[in-house]
């Protein structure tokens, strides 16, 4: 019997024992768990304060800048209420030369590029440019060959990558956007080139080459169709065009269907890379008053890129004048060529015969 | 004053299809002439008739070009070889494409004088710095020993002007000079032709589509269209008082700037 009883005490004292461990194992962890969650109290707090001394430090920078230009404070008040919505807007180093508004739809920051030539070192194309664009305005940029213009377009529509700086669209960053997003991009921002041929596939008709932006974007054939005659028709072209080849066609017509290309997916920014340089003057008053009226009609932003001053004159509601890189100046076309501050542009406005 | 070189009814065709329909003006020496229309008017192909350069497939079918008492389509390639370049002389839009561009600017300049009989190279290379002098480069040992790539465009196009002037051409014949030229240079290059004509009297026949251009610096201008002539007189009075209909749009439709006084 003892026997018996002592095994059941054993047994007891082992469940007891195995409790006991357990009771210690769990109380081991709870205090473990809240010496975590001590922790992670800790590193949240001071993350916040840190958030907060963070946007602190941005409001009163901001608040700086704003005592310094009196521009900001819309965008202070965005960032004090929303936290980050604004923020988009502002690099690290936030720049006085942005003005920033709830019209504002691209945003170029500090843009350079950079190239690098074998053997020459590096050749800086661009360097530092900011600017903003925006709805419905039409912004020229100026500048002789070399001077940058097209590179800047280049990096803003993707076609070459930036060595820093940023590209904003809609608050949203579109600097390095590449598949999916770099599409979506391609909605929003469409561009004429200066060269009307090259710029049309020789083995496909033109309705081919107006419709195929929304034949991407899975429009059946026969949608595509008839918006193509639409288009075609706003940019004062017959349909019967769309069954024509880029060599049936004269340069100003062949434009005008460039330009209903770049228009087919609506988009609210379109890129003209001295879309009328390479056209006659009759041929290009045309082109220009078809781009001023689908200007009114779709409500559109142009960033308008010529070295042309009477042509920036005509369309443009202000303009960058782009010097080895650098925005030597800006303002009104009115301004910058009745009273040019740069000596750069004096002499850029002297030189027009 | 008579007329240094004189288009007499001149009809030309290409593959047997006229592009330019009685044409007929003369220039005197000197003088500055503009022609000016849109691009497949027939401009280029007016100047190219004078020079023999037509090509294979166009031809000057009607009409005659008189120059020192010869009718130019009528010469062989011979003899046009003699005239061109000591008489007439020319350069072009691309002034990089026209030259080679595996050599040195100085050896083709050199080649083009030793040609037509100036093979002293010493006084070659004093006239050439001496002329891109006067037209505005100032390096010249350097430009003269770099390559067509090496320089810019108002710089190529600037040599292609010097390589032109320095056989003191009588008429210099200009396609386009300055169409490929940034405004700034595009005065620069205007300028100096212009300096050209009043330094050895050249008369030059400038064919652009450029209004600006040929108000800077022409005296006469022409205006075509689809190969025919819509107007022809001084040029200050083509340009603001067009009497033409075709003239009174192309003028309307060139882009002015404009300034406040």
């Amino acid at each position: 019997m003892e026997d018996k009883n002592d095994e059941v005490k054993k047994t007891k004292e082992k469940l007891t024992d195995k409790s006991k461990k357990a009771e210690e194992k769990a109380a081991k962890e709870a205090a473990k768990a809240k010496e975590r969650a001590e922790k992670e109290a800790l590193k949240a707090k001071r993350k916040t304060a840190r958030d907060s001394e963070r946007s602190k430090k941005m409001v009163e920078k901001l608040a700086k800048k704003k005592a310094k230009a009196g521009i900001y404070a819309e965008t202070i008040e965005n960032v004090a209420s929303s936290g980050t919505s604004a923020i988009h807007y502002l690099s690290p180093e936030d720049n006085p030369n942005l003005e920033i508004t709830d019209d504002t739809i691209l945003v170029v920051n500090n843009l350079t590029k950079v190239f690098h030539k074998k053997g020459q070192g590096e050749f800086t194309a661009v360097d530092h440019v900011s600017f903003t664009l925006n709805k419905g305005e039409c912004l020229g940029i100026v500048g002789e060959s070399g001077s940058g213009k097209s590179t800047i377009v280049k990096m803003i529509t993707r076609l070459l990558d930036a060595t820093e700086g940023t590209i904003s669209l809609n608050g949203k960053d579109v600097t390095n956007v590449k598949g999916k997003d770099q599409r979506e991009l391609y909605k929003n921002i469409q561009m004429v080139f200066q060269m009307p041929f090259d710029s049309f596939d020789p083995r496909h008709n033109l309705g081919c080459g107006v419709g195929e932006s929304l034949r991407n974007n899975g429009m059946s054939k026969e949608d595509t169709n008839k918006r193509v005659a639409e288009l075609l028709e706003m940019c004062g072209l017959e349909p019967e065009f769309a069954s024509r080849y880029p060599h049936q066609v004269s340069g100003g017509q062949c434009q005008r269907a460039a330009i209903a290309r770049a228009i087919a997916i609506d988009p609210e920014i379109l890129i003209c890379d001295e879309a009328t340089s390479a056209l006659d003057v009759t041929v290009q008053r045309q082109v220009l008053d078809l781009l001023v009226e689908l200007r009114k009609k779709l409500g559109m932003s142009y960033l308008f890129i010529s070295h042309d001053l009477a042509v920036v004159q005509q369309i443009c509601d202000r303009v960058l004048v782009l010097y080895h890189g650098k925005i030597v100046e800006t303002g009104t076309p009115d301004e910058i060529i009745n009273s040019p501050k740069d000596p750069y542009t004096k002499n850029l406005v002297e030189s027009v015969l | 004053m008579e007329d240094i070189i004189t288009y007499d009814n001149v009809e030309i065709s290409y593959r047997g299809k006229p592009v330019v329909q009685d044409v007929s003006f003369g220039v005197k020496k000197g003088e500055i002439l503009g022609i000016v229309g849109e691009s497949g008017s027939g401009k280029s192909t007016i100047i190219k008739a004078a020079m023999g350069l037509l090509g294979d497939v166009g031809l000057v079918t009607k009409g005659d070009i008189w120059f020192e008492g010869k009718n130019l389509p009528d010469l062989s390639e011979k003899e046009m070889r003699k005239i061109n370049g000591p008489k007439l002389s020319m350069i072009f839009q691309n002034a990089v494409g026209a030259m080679c561009p595996i050599r040195t600017v100085g050896a083709q300049i050199y080649e083009s004088l030793k040609e037509h009989g100036h093979d002293d190279k010493e006084e070659f290379k004093k006239n050439a710095i001496e002329m891109m002098a006067k037209i505005g480069l100032t390096d010249g040992e350097r430009v003269l020993e770099s390559y067509p790539f090496e320089l810019s465009g108002g710089m190529n196009q600037r040599v292609a002007i010097c390589m032109a002037m320095l056989m003191n051409p009588d008429i210099l014949f200009a396609d386009e000079p300055t169409s490929a030229l940034d405004v700034s240079v595009q005065k620069r290059v205007v300028e100096e032709m212009v300096q050209m004509r009043d330094h050895f009297n050249t008369t030059i026949i400038i064919v652009t589509h450029n209004i600006g251009v040929v108000r800077a610096m022409c005296d006469t201008c022409l205006v075509l269209q689809h190969g025919d002539i819509m107007e022809y007189g001084d040029a200050k009075q083509v340009i603001d008082n067009p009497q033409n209909e075709y003239t009174k749009k192309l003028m309307d439709a060139v882009p002015k700037l404009k300034k406040a006084v």
